[in-house]
């Protein structure tokens, strides 16, 4: 039974089988060298020192690229408008919502519920609303109709409109950014209309 | 063929061929058949004492079945699967070794009765031989198609299916390799395994947070919305972003007011004035902290200033040059802690004082003593040769001379008879001694004080044959970039009364006097070195301290780059740096754990305790064609210094700087261009201005760089002889052009 593991001569094994034993120890000085040899790159030691190995490599190695946030919207040009010009900036067809007060133009596209198409104010979206939000009225009439014609100077309204005036224009400032002015046509400032193809 | 029907070809034995009723008891015979659908008798319990076992024995067993058969008296009558036996071998009445009927347990009796009826299986020894007979002819007896079903059934035998088969064959081979692969385990196998579990362990018992978030870095500008044509939008500090103010002062507030008053811009006066309430007990009670004021001479001398004989000397010297009448002070020093009590006596007393830059030819300083309109000069003893400068300075109406303490044995008095007439020499340390007893120490208040004069600054490229910038700076100027400079670093890493502070250039450039004030300013210590100088060897400039923060020249820092680089030859040093690298590039300031203080290379060159150091302020000036440093050379500088690195832009227009990079921001970039300059300091805004419109839309538009702010000399300037841009991550870059 245990004839099969040694790798002596037969006269040892021949020996052995009349010692009646068998006699471990006779092989011992033969085999240590390649015994310790083979038992360190046994296959689970070369399975786990490839693993060693994998995540030394994962450990050292360089790491990724930089965290990066998303582009932040380009800032938005300052513009000189001309009340035609104005007009298409009313939020109809993804267009920003602009209106004018008293010269400055807002972008009041945050407030889209209120300003925008189909809301309350809509009247002042892409105009100049400085007499209606200084008499508090949304009508129709309160807009500028003749657009190629100077702006509304606004010197028949009293002190109380000027001062809601004053108000709104405040509120505006705080909530909204200028992005432009708002000039008469013919005025040496205005832009040339953008050419559409 | 489905599990409970039997096999169509074999005549079919089922209940309900049978003409009798489902309940009622079958025709076949008990010992042979199927009694259907009935559930087996109740098992008697047994008796305590005597058992009859051959009444137990010959007890019929019964099996569930689950097909309609319902229970049936088991013919194989095996209540376990390990009793099956094959009906082959029910036919030979060899009895079973496994059995020993006499030895079992009384509690076994079904499993006992079990095998005495698998090995009797009540066939009668002729029919037992008759069944022999046919099953060796291969005649099908009437019971094979239940045999048949039994075996092909796999709920019986369940590892007769094909494909069972192979898959239990292959999991045994697998477990046979698995066996054999953990079988071999040995010592090194347990060390191999404990490393790997130390590897993975590792960095979840010790995580390593980067010194700061990195999306903080990815973003470091704040932009305006808004922009004009012709022009990027306006880029600041994410401190004072769009809509708010820039940052104007020093926000002093006076010593009475309530502590939520809003404080004023403040001006020179007012830096020295919080010096002077160093160790005093603040408003909530606190005592406010003193920060040092010494002077480094030679190699091991450190003198120590008291703050009271500094007021003092300011007081005095300030009374002096009043008295003597002069507006413009030239300082050509130097760095002494007579410069900054100049600057602050000019302050006082209502003086411009005029920063020249030090180590000129004398020809040059004449000249700038001329065309900035100097009436008084300061000078250190022996730098100007006394003849020539009074012949060559005509205006001059007051020259002081600035004596060491080895010199002071001479008599420095003696005026050229040429310039007797108007040319009064002073020398400082005598001035001082004889005002000692009688001045007053306390600092006039600003009503008291005449109104304050600019600051003139000489921005001298490092040629002298260039032509210098002179600029004109407010005192908001330089307080607007003293405020900048202090809020620019953040809460964690900024001046802090435990700081010692050693400005390793010279004053006359405004950075480095704008962080000189700073310090003062936050009572931190300063170390006033009168070796310092653009391209001063750090190692020689703190010799005997050891600073925590060093505000040095970009010409010391690219000359230190190329030594350390040159000594780091070992491939352990080599392999430290590549280390440490790996950590900067995850966020983290590389430690000095016990290995690499081995390995690492040295890092000798500045302060006397290594790693205390902490921080290292330097600066780019634009025009003066100093070496500038790139994003590597700043990575290796903060390995082989162990402390972070600000580098910062300045130009001859703008007090203190123009952008600072960020004091954790540890990114490296390929390439030979300067490192990028980070965030515009708090007290500037930057534009960008291009003729090209499509360069300025997007993100990082690029042009010529124009500055704005309280922070520039006559409010707006631009950069000249470069081009910017503005990166993806905010940070401002500048390019030659």
């Amino acid at each position: 039974m245990a004839s099969d593991i040694r790798v002596d001569t037969g006269q040892q094994e021949h020996m052995d089988a009349q010692m009646g034993s068998t006699n471990m120890n006779s092989e011992a000085p033969l085999s240590p060298p390649a015994a310790e040899v083979t038992s360190f790159f046994t296959p689970i030691n070369l399975i786990l020192l490839s693993l060693f190995a994998v995540l030394l490599y994962m450990r050292i190695r360089p790491s990724k690229a930089a965290a990066t946030l998303p582009q932040a919207p380009p800032a938005t040009v300052f513009k000189v408008f001309t009340p035609p010009q104005l007009i298409p900036y009313s939020g109809l067809n993804n267009m920003p919502v602009y209106l004018a007060v008293r010269g400055h133009i807002f972008d009041v596209t945050s407030g889209r519920n209120f300003y925008g198409p189909g809301g309350p104010y809509a009247n002042f979206a892409g105009r100049d609303a400085s007499r209606g939000l200084a008499c508090g009225s949304f009508d129709e009439d309160m807009l500028t109709e003749d657009l190629q014609g100077p702006l509304d100077k606004l010197e028949d309204l009293g002190g109380e409109e000027m001062e809601a005036l004053r108000g709104w224009e405040e509120r505006f400032n705080e909530k909204y950014l200028v992005v432009g002015k708002l000039v008469p046509v013919g005025h040496s400032e205005a832009e040339a209309d953008e050419k559409k193809v | 063929m489905r599990p409970g029907t039997p096999s169509p070809e074999l005549r079919t034995v089922s209940p309900w061929s049978s003409e009798d009723s489902f309940n009622g008891l079958n025709t076949q015979s008990a010992t042979t058949g199927e009694v259907g659908g009935q559930p087996p008798p109740p098992y008697r319990a047994r008796s305590l004492g005597a058992v009859d076992t051959q009444a137990v024995r010959d007890r019929p067993v019964f099996r569930h079945t689950s097909d309609h058969r319902g229970w049936i008296q088991s013919t194989t009558s095996a209540s376990r699967p390990q009793d099956v036996r094959h009906p082959r071998t029910i036919l030979s009445n060899r009895s079973d070794p496994r059995r020993d009927v006499e030895g079992q347990h009384a509690l076994d009796n079904r499993a006992t009765e079990a095998e005495d009826a698998n090995a009797e299986d009540h066939i009668s020894e002729e029919r037992r031989k008759q069944l022999f007979m046919d099953r060796s002819v291969g005649k099908r007896g009437e019971w094979d198609w239940l045999e048949d079903r039994r075996d092909n059934d796999p709920r019986y035998h369940p590892a007769t299916e094909e494909s069972h088969r192979d898959m239990v064959e292959m999991l045994e081979r697998l477990d046979a390799q698995l066996a054999t692969l953990l079988s071999q385990w040995s010592v090194t196998t347990t060390l191999l395994a404990l490393v790997i579990v130390a590897v993975v362990a590792y960095p979840i018992i010790y995580p390593s947070d980067p010194d700061t978030h990195p999306l903080l870095l990815a973003r470091q500008t704040s932009a305006a919305p808004i922009r004009n044509k012709g022009s990027s939008a306006a880029y600041r500090s994410p401190e004072v972003p769009y809509g708010t103010q820039l940052r104007s002062g020093l926000n002093v507030r006076d010593v009475g007011a309530p502590r939520w008053a809003s404080g004023k811009d403040g001006d020179i006066r007012d830096i020295w004035r919080e010096v002077t309430r160093g160790g005093s007990s603040g408003e909530d009670g606190k005592p406010i902290p003193t920060g040092l004021i010494m002077t480094i001479l030679g190699r091991d001398e450190v003198v120590e200033h008291k703050v009271e004989d500094l007021t003092r000397e300011i007081l005095v010297i300030g009374r002096h040059l009043s008295e003597a009448g002069v507006k413009r002070v030239a300082l050509y020093l130097p760095n002494s802690v007579e410069y900054l009590l100049t600057a602050f006596a000019c302050a006082f007393y209502g003086m411009s004082p005029v920063l020249l830059p030090y180590n000129q030819p004398h020809v040059k300083v004449y000249e700038l003593i001329n065309s900035t309109g100097a009436d008084a000069l300061i000078c250190a003893a022996g730098n100007l040769p006394l003849d020539d400068a009074a012949e060559a300075c005509k205006n001059l109406k007051l020259l002081t001379w600035v004596v060491e303490k080895t010199s002071r044995h001479m008599d420095w008095n003696g005026v050229p008879d040429s310039a007797d007439d108007h040319l009064k020499v002073s020398v400082w340390h005598d001035v001082v001694a004889e005002q000692k007893g009688t001045g007053a120490t306390d600092l006039p208040t600003n009503d008291q004080c005449p109104p304050l004069a600019p600051i003139i600054s000489v921005w001298q490229p490092v040629d002298p044959d260039i032509q210098p910038t002179i600029t004109t700076f407010t005192h908001q100027n330089i307080v607007a970039a003293t405020a900048a400079l202090i809020t620019t670093i953040p809460l964690r890493q900024r001046l802090t009364p435990a700081d010692l502070i050693l400005p390793a250039d010279g004053f006359t450039h405004t950075y480095i006097l704008c962080q000189t004030f700073a310090a003062l300013f936050t009572h931190a210590s300063l170390a006033i070195s009168s070796v310092a100088g653009p391209g001063v060897d750090l190692a020689t400039a703190s010799r005997s301290i050891s600073p925590t923060i060093i505000i040095a020249s970009a010409e010391t820092m690219a000359s230190l780059h190329a030594k350390e680089t040159a000594a780091l030859t070992s491939m352990t040093g080599k392999l430290g740096k590549y280390t440490h690298s790996q950590a900067m590039s995850a966020g983290r300031m590389p430690t000095d754990s016990l290995v690499f203080r081995l390995l690492a290379p040295s890092s000798s060159s500045a302060g006397n305790t290594p790693g205390k150091l902490r921080l290292i302020l330097t600066s780019e000036r634009l025009g003066a064609k100093t070496p500038f440093l790139t994003s590597t050379m700043l990575s290796d500088l903060r390995l082989f210094t162990r402390a972070r690195i600000c580098y910062a832009l300045t130009t001859a227009a703008v007090a203190g700087a123009v952008a600072q990079s960020n004091v954790f921001d540890y990114r490296t970039e390929a390439g030979d261009g300067r490192s990028p300059f980070g965030a515009p300091i708090s007290s500037v805004e930057v534009t960008l201005t291009n003729e090209d419109e499509r360069a300025l839309e997007g993100v990082m538009p690029r042009g010529q760089v124009v500055v704005r702010g309280p922070g520039v000399s006559g409010g707006e300037t631009r950069l000249v002889g470069v081009r910017g841009q503005m990166g993806g991550d905010g940070t401002l870059r500048i390019f030659d052009v």
